[in-house]
């Protein structure tokens, strides 16, 4: 007949065999097992059932199993996890590589990186070293119906008379809107030219530029001495403007932290020439400034007398300058 | 086969190295696949679901925040496998494959002896059937504490109970089992 205490026994059947049982109960448990022959019995009852578990065959998938996981994994995988390979990491690496070495030797080479960003034609005017005022001075130049293009520069309008530009010298056939048509193609035509024959290089001017300073060249203006000046106040460039540009509006250039640089090359008769500032390197005493002087092929306006010139405000340097041209 | 430790493996799992996944599979496949064959008692649905468990295992690598072990983790997943394999309706309706690999491996063990390895073949099957036919709950414990000899901890982690839950269930299921197999032990 089974008591209540059997019962409890019992009841602990399980943590005992797991070892779960504090040491007391551990022996009270033993003690009572050895005095009640049915609670043994069930205890050996329960332990066998226990090991019969335990001792069941342990089975073992086939060897081949890592192959068919490897299998549906590759299957599930979506397309750019299929593409995620070594080999494609490698040749997207290898990409990248080649576009940032190209546009650092753009960068170190001073044809700026910027300028693979702009139209064809700030492209060009960039590589150049030409400015964007002289096309926008062109695009007044067409009549109102095609001239598209905002512009800001209070210059440019009033200046079309007198600054015409060397390209527009080189082809010089047609009138009225086909004329100004061509001048416009020519403009961008001719500095092309310019850059192929490579008279021009890039402008270098270090640690003097400005974004958006003052630029202004031409083939045109009343200065007929070959000049080269640095301006480094207002009264003298007053004086410079009157003299050369008379009637025209003064741009704004801030002489507290700019400086103009100017070369003329007064007028020319013969062989006449063009000039371009090529480079402005600050030196460790002077301040070292290159012209290129470019043959004017075809000038094409014989009543007009050319007297080229290039100006460019930088910022201002205490150093001496030097002129030279090539 | 000498295996990394599970966090050597985890490191490179998270890292994408095969190497590491071959490892694991390795180390765990004949757990995940008696584990299945014990809920589900049919060779071609442990192999199934040892698959799944470590597809789901490369699938969720990166997401494992290793607050329980990687072991502790795997059976978790395979626990899940099971009880949905069970629930779904087309299980119910299934006939079960028969072990042809495992028989021969044991008549080999029984040295070619037929009597004794049916003997022996009945009697798993009786145990196999009681265990079957233990609720969910129970059934849970006895595999993960009786036959894969996990600790109570363990247990308790993996089936996401506390420690007395796990120890009540074990004792019941171990009683039924006892009265069910009392006229074959």
């Amino acid at each position: 007949m089974e008591n209540k205490e059997c019962t409890g026994i019992k009841a602990k059947f399980s943590d005992y065999l797991d070892e779960l049982l504090p040491e007391s109960e551990m022996a009270e448990l033993e003690r009572h097992i050895k005095k009640c022959p049915a609670c043994a019995a069930e205890l050996e009852a329960f332990n066998k059932t226990v090991l019969a578990v335990r001792n069941l065959p342990r089975y073992t998938p086939h060897i081949n199993i890592i192959v068919k996981i490897n299998d549906r994994i590759q299957k599930n995988k979506n397309w750019w996890q299929k593409l995620n390979t070594k080999a494609f990491r490698g040749s997207v690496g290898a990409v990248f590589a080649i576009i940032i070495g190209v546009l650092g030797l753009q960068y170190y080479n001073g044809t700026g990186v910027a300028g693979i960003f702009k139209t064809k034609e700030e492209a060009l005017l960039f590589k150049g070293g030409e400015f964007s005022k002289k096309t926008e001075a062109d695009q007044k130049n067409l009549p109102a119906g095609k001239n598209k293009g905002s512009d800001k520069n209070p210059l440019s309008g009033k200046l079309q008379n007198s600054q015409e530009t060397s390209s527009a010298f080189k082809k010089n056939n047609g009138r009225g809107n086909q004329q100004a048509e061509q001048k416009m193609r020519s403009s961008l035509a001719g500095l092309k030219e310019e850059d192929i024959s490579g008279a021009p290089a890039p402008l270098r001017t270090e640690h003097l530029i400005i974004d958006k300073a003052f630029e202004q060249k031409s083939l045109y203006c009343a200065n007929s001495i070959k000049e080269n000046l640095v301006i480094k106040d207002e009264a003298a460039f007053k004086k410079l403007w009157g003299r050369c540009f008379d009637g025209l509006p003064e741009p704004v250039i801030d002489f507290e932290k700019e400086m103009l640089i100017a070369v003329f090359l007064g007028m020319q008769e013969t062989e006449p020439k063009d000039v371009t500032i090529k480079e402005i390197i600050p030196g460790v005493n002077k301040l070292k400034i290159n012209s290129v002087l470019t043959a004017i092929i075809n000038a094409g306006t014989p009543e007009k007398k050319l007297s080229p010139y290039h100006l460019k405000a930088v910022k201002k340097s205490a150093l001496e300058a030097e002129f030279t041209q090539e | 086969m000498v295996f990394e430790q599970d966090a050597v493996l985890i490191k490179g799992l998270k890292a994408g190295k095969q190497h590491y996944f071959n490892q694991l599979v390795f180390k765990y496949k004949d757990k995940i696949y008696n584990t299945s064959y014990r809920f589900l008692a049919d060779y071609q649905e442990a192999n199934d679901i040892t698959q799944e468990c470590f597809m789901a295992v490369h699938k969720n690598i990166r997401k494992f925040r290793e607050e329980s072990s990687l072991s502790t983790w795997i059976y978790t997943i395979t626990v899940n496998l099971c009880k949905n394999r069970l629930k779904s309706a087309g299980n119910r309706m299934r006939e079960r494959t028969l072990p042809i690999m495992e028989r021969a491996l044991d008549i080999k063990d029984d040295k070619g002896n037929p009597a004794k390895f049916l003997e022996k073949k009945e009697f798993e099957t009786k145990i196999q059937a009681e265990i079957e036919k233990l609720s969910s709950d129970m059934k849970d414990v006895v595999i993960l504490r009786d036959i894969e000899q996990l600790s109570y901890e363990e247990i308790a982690k993996i089936l996401s109970v506390d420690l007395g839950t796990v120890k009540s269930r074990l004792h019941r299921a171990r009683l039924e089992l006892r009265t069910a197999l009392k006229e074959v032990l």
